[in-house]
């Protein structure tokens, strides 16, 4: 993971004059080279009080779910859902259309109320609104869509405010992921006008702006991006997975699953048929030798060729 | 400081909407449009206002029929609809919008801070939209007696009365949800309140007393308005004005505390329109297969689609039966019954005006038809490309949606103009429904235009800009009121070859531009 020093290294003259404002830097001749500039910003960074590189660490599970139902009407969406995620794990939640992985994503999240059973995050009921446990929430949904008329600059702005991130650590990050997730380009112009990799990716930074460790709430969170940017962001999962951050994967596409998460739960029809690691699931089925076949087993069996 | 970043943030939002629309020649075309055009109605206005005595005797008219009472009672009636209608509307879940689901909900935010910040941008457009339509009414204050100061308040009046409806739609909404969580005898109590306070709105007994009157919006805002239109005089506008603000505070801040994190679940499970088909639209799909048509122009395919895909809302379902109901009883009243009803007699002294205001009314009736033409592309949504990537030729696409339109416009709107005309009878009144045809043709063309134009500036086909939407009346109006100048001054083969050549050329024009802009789509 990149340093404060490689960060203002790799920094776009632009950024760092933005910076230097951000952090006061004394600025008394009409021109100054980047490298000075940077000099002086990194002076200047050392005399603020050194932030934190992550916040405290996420209680264990970081998140717990005993026995969630939802009904929406006559429909049962989830059916008695148990399911953990500790710090330092990426669990999979994975399932076909309908089982119920989005519901699941959303009572978590606490913008849906389970219609009963508990949803705990970080250690305190998502009933009771704790505005500290949203803090360490990051939600991406199914379809992404973001304010078209704000600009990619502007909205990782707004969410470092919303999380109370300093201006210029705000700064700091805004600069390292998107030129992480390829980005930089894009940061002044508007979102309405992002193509759909584009838009993923500015809601994956909006969530990397603030610092881990987090409890990620991932809805195909590959979705739209090209096979660098999944490679980057696959890569960076696993460094939040080893640095304390708990993460909850939904995906249809089984070989993102396998690659990334630790453990899997396998839904159908609102209700878990299968959970455990890769390892444990072959031994449930011994035909199957991947994720594609567990599931295929899982969910009404493998199709005859 | 987070309600501050949210009110920033949608103050920016707006901010940069209208910095978009500067640097879009179409957009910026589509907003001079608009305001060009409705100063040039303005000003035509202001010209008949000056020239016509019966206009200038209106405030004495009005003096003699308008009480406090009555104007009270009717206002509080729409109060009061609003109230008991918005227990069944979306309500406070109406401000969220689809990216708040992961950027807010999730947020350590409340609602009643996500609440404030988008009611503040709602604010901030209304005022600009106030402000763009005292623009635009000026050049009539010019040759009338009215000042910008009575123009200014009476918009401002409008758009109180309108945030007063809107909060108490809101209201009705929330005592609704709240009251769903209690044991029955609580909700009951819940409804005889809301009852009580409708009651208390719309009941002559409470308006016009000295107190009560004093603290109901509606009667406040009936005092300030007859006051303001000269005919009332009193000495307290302002501090009735203040005592209408204090109502308003006080009604924004008991929505803002009502604003609960139930409003996020609604919003999640709103219906969409395919999502919960009734009976009778099942019946409705259930009898009717349009892929059995024989039709195989494309074009047709496309009208049918769009036909059958709204005859699957119970709105739309609706409108035909009264359509059908409304050709029945014209019919009847036309053929069998043509002197059996008592007509509208109006003074002699106007008769020469009835012509004018019959086809001012038509006009504006088929402008309302019309505005299916103008959803014609938004109503596709995101299925808008489905269409542009189809084998189809453009010109049929944008054919498919004008006709389409039009056979829908005149469904819904010549019955109703013949019951019109039946009422309201002059020589040559029938010369004047036939007058839809070439009107709807116009304001279809614009509608189909104006909407093939939506998914060029925005990428959410299902909430059009602004300046679009209202480049639709404005430029109807102008082009409903050239024609109408030319049948109302011009006669003989003149006016035969004129009008059909003027709508030609002019709806050619508009599916033109149409045709063009799916060329343009984002």
């Amino acid at each position: 993971m990149e340093t404060v020093d490689e960060t203002l290294e790799m920094m776009r003259a632009e950024d760092l004059r933005r910076l230097a404002q951000t952090v006061n830097v004394p600025l008394s001749t009409r021109y100054v080279t980047v490298t000075e500039l940077r000099g002086l910003v990194r002076e200047a960074l050392d005399s603020l009080p050194r932030p934190a590189q992550t916040g405290r660490p996420l209680s264990d599970p970081a998140v717990s779910v005993i026995g969630l139902r939802k009904r929406y009407g006559a429909t049962t969406a989830v059916k008695s859902l148990d399911l953990t995620v500790r710090p330092g794990e990426i669990v999979g939640l994975v399932g076909p259309n309908g089982a119920g992985k989005t519901t699941t994503l959303r009572a978590i999240a606490g913008i849906i109320r389970p219609t009963s059973g508990s949803v705990m995050v970080n250690g305190v009921d998502m009933r009771e609104d704790s505005t500290e446990t949203k803090r360490v929430l990051g939600y991406i949904p199914e379809r992404p869509t973001c304010y078209e008329n704000l600009r990619v600059r502007e909205y990782l702005t707004f969410v470092a405010k919303i999380y109370g991130v300093p201006r210029h650590i705000a700064i700091i990050r805004t600069s390292r992921f998107s030129r992480m997730l390829q980005l930089d380009e894009f940061l002044d112009s508007y979102i309405g006008s992002l193509s759909k990799g584009n838009l993923q990716r500015t809601l994956l930074a909006g969530i990397f702006v603030r610092p881990p460790p987090y409890v990620l709430l991932l809805d195909e969170p590959i979705y739209g991006l090209d096979p660098r940017g999944a490679w980057s962001l696959k890569r960076h999962l696993r460094h939040l997975r080893d640095t304390g951050s708990a993460i909850l994967l939904s995906t249809h596409i089984l070989e993102v699953a396998e690659g990334l998460c630790d453990r899997f739960v396998i839904m159908h029809e609102g209700d878990v048929v299968g959970r455990g690691t890769l390892t444990e699931l072959r031994e449930r089925f011994p035909r199957a030798r991947t994720l594609e076949h567990v599931f295929l087993e899982l969910t009404g069996g493998i199709p005859e060729e | 400081m987070k309600t501050h970043a949210l009110v920033f943030v949608e103050m920016r939002e707006v901010l940069n909407g209208v910095r978009r629309t500067a640097k879009s020649a179409s957009l910026l075309g589509f907003y001079a449009v608009m305001v060009c055009g409705g100063i040039f109605i303005s000003w035509v206005l202001g010209q008949v206002a000056s020239a016509g005595s019966m206009l200038a005797s209106v405030p004495v008219l009005l003096r003699d029929y308008l009480t406090v009472e009555s104007v009270a009672t009717v206002l509080g009636l729409v109060m009061a609809s609003s109230l008991i209608s918005g227990m069944f509307g979306s309500g406070t879940t109406s401000v969220l919008r689809p990216p708040d689901e992961f950027a807010l909900m999730p947020a350590p935010v409340g609602p009643h801070q996500i609440f404030v910040a988008r009611y503040a941008r709602r604010i901030l457009r209304k005022l600009t939209i106030a402000l763009i339509i005292v623009l635009v009414l000026y050049p009539m204050t010019i040759r009338t007696a009215l000042s910008l100061g009575e123009i200014s308040l009476a918009v401002l009046g409008a758009l109180g009365l309108l945030e007063f409806v809107f909060l108490l739609s809101l209201l009705g909404y929330t005592l609704r949800h709240r009251a769903s969580g209690l044991g029955r005898l609580k909700r009951l109590a819940v409804y005889v309140c809301v009852g009580c306070i409708a009651l208390a709105l719309v009941h002559p007994a409470t308006n016009s007393n000295p107190v009560l009157g004093l603290l109901l919006p509606s009667s406040l805002i009936s005092l300030v308005a007859l006051s303001a239109a000269g005919i009332l005089q009193t000495q307290f506008l302002w501090p009735l004005m203040g005592l209408i603000g204090i109502d308003f505070l006080i009604m924004f801040l008991v929505v803002t505390v009502s604003v609960e994190r139930g409003d996020y679940e609604r919003y999640i499970a709103r219906p969409t329109p395919v999502s919960r088909p009734t009976r009778l639209e099942r019946a409705v799909r259930g009898e009717v297969d349009f892929s059995q048509s024989r039709f195989s122009d494309p074009m047709m395919w496309v009208i049918l689609k769009d036909f059958w895909t709204r005859m699957r809302s119970p709105l739309q379902f609706a409108k035909y039966v009264s359509a059908a109901g409304a050709s029945v009883v014209a019919v009847l009243l036309w053929v069998v019954f043509p002197y059996a009803a008592t007509r509208i007699t109006l003074p002699v002294s106007t008769r020469n005006l009835i012509p004018y205001a019959f086809f001012l009314v038509e006009m504006a009736f088929l402008h309302v038809a019309s505005t299916t033409s103008l959803l014609s592309f938004s109503d596709e949504r995101e299925n808008i490309y489905l269409l542009r990537v189809s084998p189809l030729p453009r010109s049929s696409v944008v054919l498919a949606k004008f006709v389409g339109s039009l056979v829908e416009s005149l469904i819904a709107s010549v019955p109703a103009l013949l019951l019109l005309a039946y009422f309201v009878t002059f020589d040559g009144v029938l010369s004047l429904v036939v007058l839809a045809l070439p009107l709807l043709s116009l304001f279809c063309a614009t509608g189909t235009m104006i909407g093939a134009y939506i998914p060029v500036f925005t990428n959410e086909p299902s909430s059009p800009p602004i300046p679009l939407v209202f480049a639709f009346p404005v430029i109807n109006l102008a082009l409903g009121g050239l024609l109408g100048y030319f049948v109302l001054q011009v006669s003989g083969l003149l006016l035969i070859l004129a009008i059909p050549l003027f709508v030609l050329a002019a709806v050619w024009f508009f599916l033109s531009r149409a045709s063009r802009a799916l060329l343009n789509y984002r």
